[in-house]
């Protein structure tokens, strides 16, 4: 059963809708659940924010309005709910100031870089990309995210699903990936010879 | 890493996908592989705090759809007492057409059950609070310490929620709070671990002092 089908169970109502919310929860909810762990929030929260993301989902199916993959609109639901609760459980909402692109790059411009754990004693490869990519997950985790999906083999369609981008934007988006975490990582290739 | 950029991205990101390019720069696809090592012993870090989808958290999502009104009865428990009925139906039927006294029993003995079901049974509800007691029925009862603190917090939050709650003060220092169900009122209900039930549209909150 696809995503849309479910959708159109639960718009349906009565018996049917009761088929859809079971369809739903089979094929959403342990995705979704890894989803929210993988982002930084505990297995208790994650529940939480399970509960919250499909009960939106059955609440707004009837504005579902058919443009669009009906997947993607699942994750989009997802990801606002995740934002949402992180949001309210960090105060750091207040202090949110917008920036554009052009104040984004100056501000990552002047942001002192990642700790280089060069001079912290002999490492191997893995520890020192294993500490580079600690740090990276820590700074950006919806890179982080991405690049563990990659690593699964996931396609780049159903990458850009869970990241609410189309295919280009999460070609480039991963391309990007790559680039953000060199410098947490490129120091270690001095090892690789060793 | 000289190769163009996108083909070297690609190069790299195949790496990570466990699928290195023999062609690719040595360091592309070592620095990938290593990554990659690194992704997995973080994925299995992670995996152990993933909760499993199981039964019971389907069910308490059920129970919230039924209390929004989303969804009507229809669970296992309605079930239940729709089976009772049918198998109760069926053999009073037997019993009619065999006269036997054993079959008697047995139709006795299921419609009593399918009674007792439908004047409360098992209840199934889950207990959602994590600080009130809640009740069940057409009104939310909320076992409190102090009903009369409670109310305060409650009806500054719903005032916050753009509402106009309705507040009744009975004897045994019951307070009756009546609100216009909103999505509003409904999510800052929930934040307080309150899962409103919803009837025609208004949801009542009787606030009872809790005495242990």
């Amino acid at each position: 059963m696809t995503e849309e089908d479910i959708i159109k169970l639960i718009r349906t109502g009565g018996k049917t809708m009761d088929a859809g919310v079971k369809a739903l929860y089979q094929t959403t909810a342990q995705p979704m659940l890894r989803f929210f762990v993988y982002r930084g929030i505990s297995s208790e929260e994650a529940k939480d924010v399970l509960q919250e993301t499909l009960l939106k989902i059955v609440r707004s199916a009837e504005s579902f309005t058919g443009d669009g993959a009906a997947k993607a609109w699942l994750w989009q639901i997802a990801r606002n709910c995740l934002t949402d609760y992180q949001r309210k459980q960090s105060s750091v909402g207040t202090h949110e100031t917008a920036v554009n692109d052009e104040q984004w790059t100056r501000l990552e411009e002047t942001t002192p870089g990642p700790t280089s754990t060069e001079g912290a004693g002999v490492q191997s490869v893995d520890e020192c990309v294993a500490a580079g990519l600690g740090a990276f997950n820590n700074r950006e985790p919806e890179r982080a995210y991405v690049l563990m999906l990659q690593m699964d083999g996931m396609s780049i369609d159903d990458i850009g699903q869970r990241i609410g981008r189309t295919l280009a934007a999460t070609k480039e988006y991963l391309s990007q990936c790559k680039k953000k975490i060199q410098p947490y990582i490129a120091h270690c290739t001095e090892l690789l010879a060793a | 890493m000289t190769q163009l950029p996108d083909k070297e991205d690609d190069q790299w990101l195949n790496a990570l996908a466990g699928r290195p390019d023999p062609a690719a720069d040595n360091v592309v696809n070592q620095q990938a592989e290593a990554l990659r090592r690194a992704l997995q012993a973080q994925r299995a870090k992670l995996e152990a705090s993933v909760p499993q989808a199981n039964d019971t958290q389907y069910q308490q999502l059920l129970f919230r759809l039924k209390r929004e009104g989303l969804i009507k009865n229809s669970g296992p428990l309605r079930n239940f007492v729709l089976w009772g009925q049918v198998k109760g139906q069926q053999a009073a039927k037997t019993m009619l057409a065999s006269n036997s006294a054993l079959w008697g029993m047995a139709a006795t003995l299921v419609l009593v059950v399918g009674v007792i079901v439908q004047m409360g049974g098992p209840h199934t509800d889950q207990d959602v609070s994590r600080n009130d007691v809640l009740r069940g029925g057409q009104t939310n009862v909320m076992m409190v310490e102090n009903p009369e603190s409670r109310l305060v917090e409650l009806l500054a939050g719903l005032k916050e929620a753009d509402a106009e709650p309705v507040v009744k003060r009975e004897t045994g220092g019951r307070i009756l709070v009546t609100v216009k169900s909103s999505d509003k009122v409904l999510d800052y209900l929930r934040e307080q671990r309150v899962e409103p039930m919803v009837v025609d549209g208004m949801v009542t909150l009787s606030l009872q002092p809790n005495r242990r």
